[in-house]
């Protein structure tokens, strides 16, 4: 458990010195001060329709907070193994006396150490900058913060579970893509739901299954919204980035087996892999 | 007590293709063990196993008496890698204390061993500075402080002098023979025959992933001499003098004898004169490890 700790604060220690934390501080603040900024003159110019549009900047702060914390975490765990191999930093570090699974876990638990505050902060903000500009009426926050938590945990594992099988900069186009691949699969599913396309629904069904980002973020946006009591249109006017399709609670074990599973698995991979 | 390094059949392989083969050797504890062979021809994926880096394909190996395969085995072992790096967005001090740490010391005894490695590296001045900023040798210098953190008793160092200038590699090999005299046992990997002939006690021979041969120097070289002697006189009755030698052949100016060892030459010289010839020179020449290690390399290259 210490040596997984000492593995922890090297990931830790290292996007601290190449300014990696720094800069995603940096810009989530900048985010949240253009998001609020946004919602102070929404509630200042547009007094009489802007009613109409809280939960459209809800669901959007809430889609691009989600973008920066699934970018900051792919762009993190690529190089979780093959950095250090790629670089020859691996080979004196793995002779110590401690297993590869201590390694592995040490460094997606130093990665977690950062990202998830970080996905803390980006959510708490947007939705208290929601509160606190419009009278829009937020709901579970707490089960949305941890359906959004969900995010960059999915993705550091699959980036973790990547980078023992591909080079950094492989493991960084593979994760992007997959990750643009689900987010576009969740939106023709939401455009499934309001046009009663069974099509559109079933390719979102299988993108969510392959990589189940979008429906984190849609859990996200449901629990988010559950306090809302007026015209259900409002919340499906926002269409690609609302949650037309609702998700099914059972997706949330799905995510955290999906998770457990890759984790396993890189595990598995990396004590077997030649150095 | 157990052998530093003990392996039996260890075996690794990539597809068809073989990284080692049936190794089999073992480092008594406090030696200086070589294990020479040219590029390529397996001596690091050897290492590599013993390192826990590469999973054997088959056999089993034992370090202190542990068996390789599990991280308990590496304890008290330090390993400077063929490919050495450290991050280099951290200073010496700071890797140094990484590897103190994953190696179970308390922070006092890491801040000692510290200055102590940093020290017998000759990079004293250097703990504060960030990694990045070194040249490979001084790199190469602070790997082998690395390896010595923990005061292991067995060292396992891969081409420790690749990137030193000439002085930079007589200054490790005097630590080698320090660290040697303290009692460790080390674990030698190099292609440079000087090395080891300087510093090995033993020496094994890996050429395309097998030990053609291993032993002590000087059961490596046979033991035998060369001797080029130059005649003048009856050269012919001086030929059927020595014909019980078995290897014997002439050449300019005179005869070239290959015997067993030097306690041989006073009787050939006695057979000579008894025999009318008359010696201007008699030049010993014995095998070098460079001769064993090409003969043994060039045998295994035509099979």
């Amino acid at each position: 458990m210490r040596r997984l700790l000492v593995i922890a604060g090297l990931a830790r220690r290292e996007s601290q010195r190449k300014k990696a934390l720094l800069l995603g501080v940096v810009l989530s603040l900048l985010f949240l001060l253009i998001y609020g900024v946004g919602l102070h003159y929404l509630q200042k110019d547009l007094p009489a329709s802007a009613e109409l549009f809280y939960p459209q900047f809800l669901f959007l702060g809430l889609y691009m907070a989600s973008f920066l914390v699934a970018i900051i975490s792919a762009l993190l765990g690529v190089g979780a193994v093959s950095g250090e191999l790629e670089s020859g930093t691996g080979f004196a570090l793995l002779s110590r006396p401690f297993s590869r699974s201590t390694f592995l876990l040490g460094k997606f638990l130093g990665y977690c150490q950062m990202v998830l505050p970080l996905s803390v902060v980006l959510f708490l903000g947007v939705t208290g900058l929601v509160s606190w500009f419009t009278p829009f009426p937020l709901g579970g926050v707490l089960p949305a913060l941890l359906s959004f938590l969900l995010i960059p945990l999915v993705l550091l594992s699959l980036a973790t579970l990547g980078s023992i099988y591909l080079p950094t900069l492989g493991n960084g186009i593979f994760i992007l893509l997959l990750y643009g691949s689900a987010t576009i699969g969740g939106m023709l599913e939401q455009f499934g739901a309001l046009a009663n396309s069974r099509s559109l629904i079933n390719i979102g069904i299988i993108t969510s299954l392959l990589l189940p980002t979008d429906s984190a973020y849609r859990l996200t946006v449901v629990y988010s919204s559950s306090g809302y009591t007026g015209p259900r249109n409002l919340l499906t006017a926002m269409g690609p980035f609302g949650a037309v399709s609702l998700p099914s609670p059972w997706m949330i074990v799905y995510i955290l087996l999906y998770i457990t599973a890759l984790l396993v698995l890189a595990n598995y991979s990396f004590s077997r892999k030649d150095l | 007590m157990a052998a530093a390094v003990e392996t039996q059949s260890l075996s690794k392989t990539y597809g068809l293709n073989t990284g080692c083969r049936n190794i089999s050797l073992l480092v008594e504890d406090g030696e200086v063990f070589g294990l020479l062979g040219p590029n390529g021809a397996g001596k690091s994926t050897f290492v590599k196993m013993l390192t826990g880096l590469l999973p054997p394909t088959s056999g089993q190996g034992w370090l202190l008496g542990k068996p390789i395969t599990l991280p308990a085995a590496r304890q008290a072992v330090g390993y400077l890698p063929e490919k050495f790096a450290y991050h280099p967005w951290l200073t010496a001090l700071e890797i140094l204390e990484l590897h103190g740490r994953l190696s179970n010391l308390r922070p006092a005894e890491i801040s000692r061993r510290s200055r102590e490695v940093l020290a017998l590296a000759g990079l004293t001045e250097k703990g504060g500075q960030r990694v990045g900023s070194f040249s490979k040798g001084m790199q190469q210098r602070l790997g082998l402080a690395v390896a010595l953190i923990a005061d292991p008793k067995l060292l396992l160092l891969d081409e420790p002098t690749s990137a030193l200038d000439p002085l930079g590699r007589r200054e490790v090999r005097q630590l080698i023979q320090v660290l040697c005299r303290e009692g460790k046992t080390i674990f030698l990997n190099t292609h440079l025959l000087t090395e080891a002939e300087q510093l090995c006690n033993r020496v094994a021979i890996i050429n395309r992933g097998e030990v053609v041969s291993q032993g002590t120097l000087a059961e490596l070289q046979g033991g035998g001499v060369q001797v080029d002697i130059r005649l003048g006189g009856d050269i012919e009755a001086v030929k059927n003098a020595l014909a019980f030698l078995e290897d014997l052949t002439a050449i300019p100016g005179g005869l070239r004898v290959n015997l067993a060892g030097e306690d041989e030459i006073p009787l050939v010289a006695r057979t000579i004169i008894e025999a009318g010839g008359n010696i201007y020179a008699l030049m010993p020449r014995y095998s070098s490890l460079e001769d064993v290690f090409i003969q043994l390399v060039e045998k295994g290259g035509e099979a």
